[in-house]
């Protein structure tokens, strides 16, 4: 079959304040093809993506569709000129019809004095649908009637249909993890419709964290790593370990993860997780957290690890199972409950939002776990609140005019700082780390890296959800794997024989 | 706008400041219209009337900055303080002088009754405290037989405190008025639930994974709205010698101007508890000065409402592009 | 295959989950018409004469004017929004109303006329605090609130002192007349609801307002206009608002401020017992209908059973706070204003 040349993407770049997401990527993309894009969070997947579609700009770089340039300025721009993305999480109006949500935004054709000819609309859904060869969904039923599997065949119709997917001239669907909440007979109907889009010449780019799903469907694989494309290669006698490692990349030296100071953790065990199950996120978690250690949790996004912490730290509730502190079973039902009863603490993942108060000067918001440490006569002293921020900031080398400055108009480093430097204050014996070094340049992670020996050698114990395997591995005593929702392995970690990425990859897929 | 944005800038001020100046502005400019328009507005009588006038405005506005300081609302306080006054004269003559702890505990109550309608129900502040303000309107007409109570005069002793003007000048209803103002804002300075609060409007899913209490932050802050508004009844009672059932509602709205006013920002975290003093301040100055000029009292409401408008619309973040509002 | 009965079970556990969350939304999503037939027979037997003719032409007038007020709140809800306006804005209109028509207060007489200009100021305060929320980035309950307070005080102002009685016959027929039994005045409210449905199923429109209350976010990536259909539902609101001052005057007789402050409450309570989701997305004009009918059916039910006036304000406190607790997602670290 002919190759017909549909993108051409040439020396994009994305920089956001602070990190570069996309560093000059070359990219052709073919009609007739299914690429594979594989590479860790943060890789640059998706910011390529939403620059694609029209979500982001390219800071620098062009686009070129069809041989014409390609800038739009939004997704619906996108769409009309032929590329349209199935997002991860669905992008449907649940109170609408199938119908209406295939064709929301674009009724004008079934408009008239006003009206929008719902008859009409709805065959023509009908007709999409069964172009997909999906059969079991009415179009005119609402989409909250409809279970989830069903809705992400909705969705993916809805963006078949107005990429133009059937005229044939030639259209790009970008699908963002399309599996995870399908049956392994759906994904099989998906994978047909993947098929067959692409022999009416079409492009599909097939974004999945699952491996042997990206090879068993993709003609072609790019690998993304730390907002570089660093291999691209044709689907052929490609061998999955060899595609994580070119994934993960090389592994950094000890010294990055401060290894030499890695302690051997004391015998006593101060959390205990016994069969911890939360229905549809994980189940049967047995594990131990000793005084002094790093515990790694790693897993694909969907195993079940996020949903591990926020349960430990009172964020959300678990469903069945226990949980022991220092040998007594506790219930949390608000991480104030967990602070104060078990002295567990977490540094959340999305720190914008849930890690600081922007509006809130540095010293409130290091005092913010623990007013105890600032109380004099029963209440709250700015004073001794300031000269605590003033300590931690010497301490942590924390860059800002003064303690008064707000929190939002720091940097990612500089902010993730002053969590550490609360969660210090707090003076909690459990900490849990999820995504510690996310959004934060590499100057300031080894800093973070060096605080985070700091705590586990006060004799303190933590669980490290890292941004990569790599760090992950670095930093942990040992390492625990989780696979859909369950653990699989724990690896030993010790400074001096810290075990293979590849190893532990064969565990997490 | 850009040219204010421009100075604000400049001058390196943030929004909750840009509200006191205009409102402490406004106050000096209206206290200098009205002066010379009629000057007896700054005798001696008159500024203590004005501060008498201002007694209940002060204590509910007070109260109710803790509630927009979580960035929610408290529709009810107009009729707490209404059925609280009622109650106060029913009270004070059956029980004599209990009625001041059983009205301040009713306060608590209602208070404690909305916060935990929103944060154990879940319902949303504006609508929880939109029906409890139907179900204490409707106790305050129950209690009065729908018709204004006065307060018989064997009651009278208990009650004449109201009267008395330290220095010849200063009621000590007001002192009373400036003593809550205190202690709500030592509350919110001062003690970690007050704090939580404030940072409960600035962040509240960052708050709650800090560890900090969210739920007991907001009771509170509803219980503090709840008792200011009684405590604003009692003056009413107190005050007037009588329970009106209606005699807070309009109060509701001149509470949150006034706390608005002072430099509360609706979508919560900033501006501080004895900052309303200014906002009732401006509010009971513009009331006593219309009275005084002789503009018609029902041009009140709209300029009051324009005002509160004016307020919310200064407080508010307009530079954040993503920022949902609904 | 070890490996494939994992993957089943966290995934099917999700799948139950899910279904087990559909089946309790479609259970509550019928319970409003559960509770209405419930009230129906519950108050056949216990209330003398609430099972009659004249006691059903009675709820169809009683239900006219809450419906209209509601029909318009319904669209502002399902956009996750509030307004408190209807309040002042409502005896706003019915003042002026009754001050434009034959009255006893002035020499006016604008018959029709008086109705257009009541219900164009209301769509133009409407459209003014709509605008104030969409560009100033202000929050509706706010924003409606401080209006409402204004328009209240236009209110009183309007006619000072003692309110103006409308004497134009055609209106006072109107409020009591009826045409096959059904009330004028209920007709008003039929044609209002037969619009609201069109409006809300058959119109571009309906499906951006329901895009907007479910995800803001997605809606403005499909390409909606966020703005421009916020905009119209305000201008929407202010139809309903308008109408349904002007229909509270005529009822009443009088134009007076009161028209207002006894609507917002039943026009919410209705919407909400109806189903329709205070955080928007879920929910609509069919659901306020039978949410008015639940709200209508109460009020008559409690003036018959010779319960205190007084305390049916509170009962409807009570009502809309349980309707809203069962309804809303619960959650504990869920964020609530």
């Amino acid at each position: 079959m002919e190759r017909k040349l549909l993108m051409s993407i040439r020396g994009v770049t994305k920089e956001y304040p602070g990190t570069l997401a996309l560093n000059s990527i070359d990219l052709d993309i073919y009609g007739g093809e299914v690429l594979g894009l594989i590479g860790e969070n943060g890789a640059g997947k998706s910011t390529l993506m939403k620059i694609m579609i029209g979500a982001e700009t390219a800071t620098k770089g062009t686009l070129e569709m069809l041989g014409k340039p390609y800038a739009p300025r939004t997704p619906i721009e996108a769409m009309k000129l032929g590329c349209g993305m199935v997002f991860q999480e669905q992008s449907l109006i649940m109170n609408l019809t199938v119908a209406q949500n295939i064709y929301i935004g674009r009724e004008e054709r079934y408009v008239r004095h006003s009206i929008v000819d719902t008859r009409r609309m709805n065959e023509d859904a009908q007709k999409v649908l069964q172009g997909l060869e999906i059969t079991n969904i009415k179009s005119g039923t609402r989409v909250n009637r409809l279970d989830f599997a069903d809705r992400q065949m909705v969705e993916i119709a809805k963006v078949f249909d107005s990429v133009g997917a059937s005229e044939g001239k030639g259209s790009i669907i970008l699908l963002d993890e399309p599996t995870s909440v399908l049956s392994e007979n759906e994904i099989q109907q998906l994978f047909r419709h993947v098929r067959r889009l692409c022999k009416q010449g079409n492009a599909v780019i097939f974004v999945s964290h699952k491996l042997d799903e990206v090879m068993e469907i993709a003609d072609r694989i790019c690998v993304f790593k730390d907002g570089c494309k660093v291999d691209e290669m044709p689907n052929e006698n490609l061998d999955e370990l060899i595609l994580y490692e070119k994934m993960v990349g090389k592994t950094a030296s000890g010294e990055y993860y401060h290894v030499p100071r890695q302690r051997t953790p004391e015998r006593d065990v101060v959390l205990e997780l016994r069969k911890l199950s939360k229905r549809g996120f994980f189940a049967d978690v047995d594990l131990q957290l000793h005084r002094g250690e790093i515990l790694g949790i790693c897993g694909v996004v969907g195993s079940g690890k996020e949903d591990l912490c926020a349960v430990i730290c009172g964020d959300e509730d678990p469903s069945d199972g226990e949980i022991l502190v220092n040998g007594r079973p506790m219930k949390f039902s608000s991480p104030a409950k967990a602070r104060k009863e078990a002295s567990i603490l977490s540094v959340p993942r999305e720190r914008r939002v849930e890690g600081i108060l922007g509006e809130l000067s540095a010293f409130e918001n290091i005092c913010m776990s623990n007013y105890g440490g600032v109380r004099k006569n029963g209440f709250i002293s700015d004073k001794m609140a300031r000269d605590q921020a003033e300590k931690y900031v010497k301490e942590l080398d924390i860059k800002l005019s003064s303690v008064e400055q707000k929190v939002g108009r720091l940097s990612g480093g500089n902010a993730q700082k002053v969590v550490f430097a609360r969660i210090l204050s707090s003076d909690c014996d459990i900490l849990i780390l999820d995504h510690p070094t996310r959004g934060v340049d590499v100057g300031a992670k080894t800093e973070i890296y060096s605080i985070i020996r700091d705590i586990a050698e006060k004799g303190k114990s933590l669980i490290v959800l890292g941004d990569t395997l790599d760090e992950t591995i670095g930093l942990a005593n040992r390492v625990a794997v989780m696979k859909d929702g369950e653990i699989t392995k724990v690896f030993d970690a010790p400074p001096n024989e810290k075990p293979e990425q590849v190893d532990i990859v064969k565990y997490m897929m | 706008m850009d040219s204010v944005k421009n100075i604000r800038n400049k001058v390196g001020m943030d929004r909750e400041t840009m509200t006191k100046i205009f409102s402490l502005f406004s106050t000096i400019v209206i206290s200098v219209v009205f002066c010379i328009m009629r000057p007896t507005f700054l005798s001696v009588k008159n500024i203590t009337n004005i501060l008498r006038d201002m007694s209940p405005t002060l204590v509910m506005a007070c109260g109710v900055a803790f509630a927009l300081m979580l960035g929610s609302i408290d529709l009810s306080t107009g009729t707490v303080a209404s059925c609280a006054a009622v109650l106060m004269t029913v009270l004070l003559q059956e029980v004599g002088v209990w009625a001041y702890p059983i009205v301040i505990i009713y306060g608590v109550f209602a208070g404690a009754l909305n916060g935990l309608l929103h944060t154990k129900l879940g319902v949303p502040s504006f609508i929880a405290t939109l029906s409890t303000q139907a179900i204490w309107q409707s106790a305050a007409y129950l209690l009065s037989g729908g018709q204004p109570l006065s307060l018989l005069p064997k009651a009278w002793p208990l009650v004449n405190w109201g009267k008395v003007n330290i220095l010849g000048c200063i009621p000590l209803l007001f002192l009373a008025a400036l003593v809550v103002l205190l202690v709500y804002s030592f509350i919110s300075r001062y003690t970690g639930i007050g704090r939580t609060v404030r940072a409960v409007g600035s962040n509240e899913r960052a708050t709650w994974l800090m560890g900090q209490n969210v739920h007991a932050a907001k009771i509170l802050a509803f219980m503090c709205s709840g008792l200011g508004a009684a405590i604003g009844g009692i003056f009413f009672a107190v005050k007037a010698k009588s329970g009106v059932p209606t005699v807070g509602v309009q109060y509701n709205m001149l509470g949150i101007a006034a706390a608005v006013l002072g430099g509360i920002q609706m979508t919560g975290g900033k501006g501080s508890v004895f900052m309303t003093l200014l906002g009732a301040l401006l509010i009971t100055i513009i009331q006593n000065g219309m009275n005084v000029v002789g503009v018609d009292g029902l041009w009140q409401q709209i300029i009051f409402g324009a005002l509160l408008l004016a307020a919310i619309y200064m407080n508010s973040d307009k530079d954040h592009k993503g920022l949902i509002v609904k | 295959m070890e490996k494939q009965a994992h993957v089943s079970r966290i995934g099917e556990e999700f799948k139950q989950e899910m279904k087990k969350q559909s089946r309790r939304e479609r259970f509550i999503s019928w319970a409003p018409v559960g509770i209405l037939a419930f009230l129906v027979i519950l108050f056949s037997i216990i209330a003398q004469g609430f099972f009659s003719l004249t006691n059903l032409q009675n709820l169809l007038k009683q239900l006219a004017i809450p419906l209209v007020m509601s029909l318009g709140l319904t669209f502002v809800i399902l956009m996750g929004s509030t307004d408190l306006s209807a309040q002042g804005l409502a005896g706003f209109v019915g003042a002026i109303m009754a001050l434009m028509v034959v009255n006893s207060k002035n020499a006016n007489n604008l018959g029709f006329l008086g109705i257009l200009i009541a219900v164009v100021s209301a769509i133009v305060v409407t459209a003014l605090s709509g605008l104030i929320h969409i560009k100033g980035k202000l929050p509706t309950f706010m924003v409606s609130y401080a209006v409402s307070s204004i328009m209240q005080g236009f209110a009183v102002l309007s006619y000072r002192g003692e309110p103006a009685l409308i004497r134009d016959e055609f209106f006072t027929t109107m409020s009591q007349g009826s045409f096959l039994g059904i009330p004028y005045l209920t007709y008003i409210a039929i044609v209002m609801f037969i619009i609201a449905y069109i409006l809300q199923f058959k119109t571009r429109f309906g499906s951006y307002v329901m895009a907007i209350g479910d995800n803001e976010g997605i809606a403005k990536n499909i390409g909606v206009n966020i703005d421009l259909t916020k905009f119209k539902v305000f201008l929407w609101l202010g139809v309903c608002i308008g109408l349904a001052g002007f229909m509270g005057a005529v009822r009443l007789g009088r134009g007076e401020v009161g028209i207002g402050s006894n609507l917002v409450f039943p026009a919410i309570t209705s919407v909400v017992v109806g189903g329709t989701s205070l955080s928007g997305g879920k929910g609509g004009v069919v659901n306020t209908l039978v949410g008015a009918m639940i709200v209508t059916v109460i009020n008559n039910a409690l003036v018959l059973l010779g319960v205190s006036p007084y305390v049916q304000q509170a009962v409807q406190g009570m009502i809309i706070i349980a309707a809203v607790a069962i309804s809303i997602p619960h959650g504990k670290n869920l964020i609530v204003k």
